[in-house]
């Protein structure tokens, strides 16, 4: 499996974050809260929820019309087995890198240079 | 949150935008974000271009545009296919996810037959012709109406609408069918693309006919290289199969909606060429004008109507859930 970008990196989280209630809305704005201070482009954040269909990370469904939607469904969003296993193995790196640089950096107290 | 105050223009703007794979979602996630206008125009304009890139990714099949390009480049030339390959993909993004309204298909078969007789034959009429070139339009816009409700009919006879809820095993059959038959198909195609290919060299002039065989003979290998490329394992999980099964049924709507042009290109060839000759120009010309529009109307209905059917059993597939076997 072809290893996952920084951008899906973040998607998958916030997916994986909202459980159940992961659709367009609550998934951009927790993509803008894991991103932060960036602001994130919200047709960048479907662009990846498609991509990531096709590529099988994650399912999706669509929920009942809402009157606050103007009558139209929410498509929500869950994590596939080959998701799950692509975000286990990006946390694995994340926290090689992490041990590295505590190591020569001296641990939380290290700060990335301004 | 006020959702009112946006206006029916302006969402119906906004709906001509956005692609109809992704509509629903998005523009329910807009409204749902944004009361005032400004700010929802502000995004749709904004999400727009990522959206529609998205869709023409998901709607790509790379062989099949290549096809399209190959035939385009061999008629026309390098720059009509840098021109018209980006349309292609757009036009691929925008299918609609239903079959066309019957009242505007008849409406548009009207307009059709008078438009182009009227645009068409623009030269004899300036000679002073103009009663026989108009003519044929009435009687003309009478077959193409024909022509429309019996490929509607004999679509409609299809009961192939899916339920909003089905087992896992029921989907696998269904699944199974639906690559059974195209298995049939291909292999249909290939003997008659194949003979097509040989005999196209005997009917049409050697110029035309050269590019056309070659592209006749490039469908029958792409449908000969699917019957071996599609032996992969379906998945197992019910999300998954369905959205694997709505993308075979794209991969092969896409081919079937070019193959129907492919097939009538020789026979536009035969019309503007040879077939004719010996009949008075006048009428040579009101002829080849009434073939022509019967000829890519004809295509354009069974077009239209047939992948209208299959987006909708895609759009179905879409929402489909999973409901327990009877047997488990």
């Amino acid at each position: 499996m072809e290893p996952l970008g920084q951008f899906e990196q973040v998607v998958l989280t916030a997916i994986l974050a909202l459980g159940e209630d992961a659709y367009g809305v609550t998934i951009h704005a927790k993509v803008e809260d894991l991103s932060s201070p960036r602001k994130i482009a919200r047709g960048a954040v479907y662009a990846t929820l498609d991509r990531m269909e096709d590529k099988g990370l994650i399912a999706s469904w669509m929920s009942e019309p809402t009157p606050e939607r103007g009558g139209r469904s929410r498509r929500h969003y869950r994590l596939e087995k080959p998701g799950e296993k692509a975000l286990r193995e990006t946390a694995k790196q994340a926290q090689r890198l992490i041990d590295t640089i505590s190591k020569r950096l001296g641990g939380l107290a290290w700060k990335p240079p301004r | 949150m006020e959702t009112a105050a946006l206006g029916f223009a302006l969402e119906q703007a906004a709906e001509r935008l956005i692609p109809p794979a992704a509509r629903e979602a998005v523009l329910g996630d807009l409204r749902e974000s944004y009361a005032r206008r400004g700010d929802y125009v502000r995004e749709v304009l904004k999400a727009a271009p990522y959206v529609i890139a998205s869709q023409m990714m998901r709607h790509l099949n790379l062989p099949v545009l290549m096809l399209q390009g190959a035939m385009i480049f061999w008629f026309f030339n390098g720059r009509m296919v840098a021109l018209a390959l980006p349309l292609l993909m757009l036009r691929e993004a925008y299918q609609p996810l239903t079959r066309p309204d019957p009242r505007v298909a008849m409406r548009g078969a009207l307009v059709l037959s008078f438009a182009s007789l009227l645009v068409g034959l623009v030269a004899p009429m300036l000679h002073g012709h103009v009663l026989l070139t108009l003519l044929p339009a009435g009687p003309l816009s009478l077959v193409l109406c024909g022509l429309r409700t019996g490929v509607i009919l004999g679509i409609d006879r299809y009961d192939t609408i899916l339920p909003d809820a089905m087992p896992l095993a029921a989907l696998r059959a269904r699944h199974g069918d639906f690559l059974r038959r195209q298995r049939r198909r291909r292999w249909l195609d290939i003997a008659m693309l194949g003979i097509a290919a040989l005999g196209w060299p005997l009917l049409i002039e050697r110029s035309l006919s050269v590019p056309l065989s070659a592209v006749f003979l490039a469908a029958a290998l792409y449908q000969f290289n699917a019957l071996f490329r599609d032996v992969r394992e379906a998945p197992t999980n019910f999300a998954r199969l369905a959205q694997h099964y709505a993308d075979e049924m794209q991969d092969d709507a896409q081919f079937r909606r070019f193959i129907c042009w492919l097939w009538v290109v020789p026979g536009l060839c035969l019309i503007q060429t040879g077939m004719l000759s010996g009949i008075a120009p006048q009428a040579q010309i009101v002829l080849q004008a009434v073939l022509t529009v019967l000829l890519c109307f004809g295509a354009g209905a069974i077009n239209r109507e047939q992948c209208g059917r299959v987006r909708e059993e895609i759009s179905l597939l879409g929402v489909l859930r999973e409901t327990p076997s009877i047997l488990a």
